[in-house]
């Protein structure tokens, strides 16, 4: 299962072969995991979400267009869970900073499962910290058009299908969102020195 | 500042400020790609799975419909098709005449076994004739409330009677 492309796998999944999903679920889990996550700083409730994400899309898996990203198509399906859940429920966030469990839970999750030398890890950790944080701040239309952009490598084009927002809109808040954390770093010491190449 | 693994984000900042957009998103993709990847927690994919094994896509609902419609009218396409061809060499070797009368005799064999019936239940009506004639004189009447009388006593005695051998056992 894991040789065939993701049409290929919706293909099967349409035919019955749950197992084709299940392989779907397994690609997909982490980008979307991570999209829900930084967009609701639950780690709890990203997960609820991410397993409704992919039900939905079982469900509607006809309504598929295979001449699209099957990707763009379940992070339109993410976007839409998580904005219904954050309009309906206000959820509660969690601040990386905040000392408790859960805030030490999110920023476990955050960092993810590394593989690297403990150096690297350290260096990477406090760029990561530097950067969930400046995001934290953010507006979630800001934080999501930066994640889709940036982390997941979507064209403009695929943004504004998976927001349902005008490309105007969507260019408008990616300058904002970048200006924004920018200026969140700046702000921190993560700032280049005038003289630095 | 940090390290030099963390040029990317200098360079990005460095770009932003200086306005080269191009330059700054490659840098603050650069960026992004040091975040790390956030996994659900162990058994996430199972989880899913599990609760979707009983929704069967509606394409596949759908499908199974579709056969099974397609298949019953074709079934009953078919024996339109036959029935005509099974029916006719009956048709030509039984006469017209032979099966009225078949269907005579068969109605006549009907008549009689409803007459038979009819008898029995008029010989059933009879005797409940003379044994109401029995019971709806006085005395036979008295005596017949007498006696159900006290049937009813004795079955309230034996009752009692057992009710008294329980609690000794109890006891």
């Amino acid at each position: 299962m894991s040789e065939l492309n993701d049409n290929d796998l919706v293909a099967k999944a349409l035919e019955g072969e749950t197992e084709a999903f299940g392989e779907l679920v397994r690609r997909y889990q982490r980008p979307v995991y991570g999209l829900i996550v930084r967009m609701v700083r639950n780690a709890a409730i990203a997960e609820e979400i991410a397993q409704e994400v992919f039900i939905k899309a079982y469900g509607r898996l006809e309504s598929f267009d295979r001449r699209r990203r099957f990707s763009s198509w379940l992070f339109k399906v993410a976007h839409n869970a998580t904005i219904d859940h954050l309009r309906k429920r206000r959820v509660p966030t969690v601040p990386l900073e905040s000392p408790p469990e859960e805030g030490a839970q999110l920023a476990d999750v955050l960092a993810g499962p590394e593989r690297e030398e403990p150096e690297q890890i350290a260096v990477r950790g406090e760029l990561a910290v530097a950067l969930e944080r400046a995001m934290e701040v953010l507006r979630p239309e800001h934080r999501e058009v930066l994640l889709l952009r940036f982390r997941h490598g979507l064209s403009y084009g695929e943004m504004a299908a998976v927001m349902a927002l005008p490309l105007g809109t969507i260019k408008t808040h990616l300058h904002r969102a970048r200006k924004a954390l920018a200026r969140g770093l700046e702000g921190s010491d993560w700032a280049p020195e005038d003289n630095e190449e | 500042m940090k390290s030099d693994q963390n040029r990317s984000l200098r360079r990005w900042l460095r770009a932003e400020r200086a306005g080269h957009l191009e330059r700054a998103e490659i840098a603050l993709r650069e960026v992004f790609r040091r975040l790390a990847d956030p996994s659900p927690s162990l058994g996430f994919v199972d989880v899913v799975m599990a609760r979707l094994l009983p929704i069967p896509p509606r394409e596949q609902i759908a499908v199974g419909w579709r056969a099974l419609l397609a298949a019953s009218l074709v079934l009953v396409a078919f024996s339109v098709a036959v029935l005509p061809l099974v029916i006719w060499p009956i048709a030509e070797v039984v006469r017209l005449s032979s099966v009225i009368d078949f269907a005579a005799s068969l109605v006549v064999a009907t008549s009689q076994a409803l007459a038979g019936w009819l008898s029995f239940w008029q010989s059933l009506g009879e005797a409940n004739r003379v044994f109401f004639t029995i019971v709806s004189k006085p005395p036979v009447a008295v005596m017949m409330l007498a006696v159900a009388g006290l049937g009813a006593v004795a079955i309230r005695i034996l009752s009692g009677l057992r009710a008294l051998d329980r609690s000794v056992h109890d006891v």
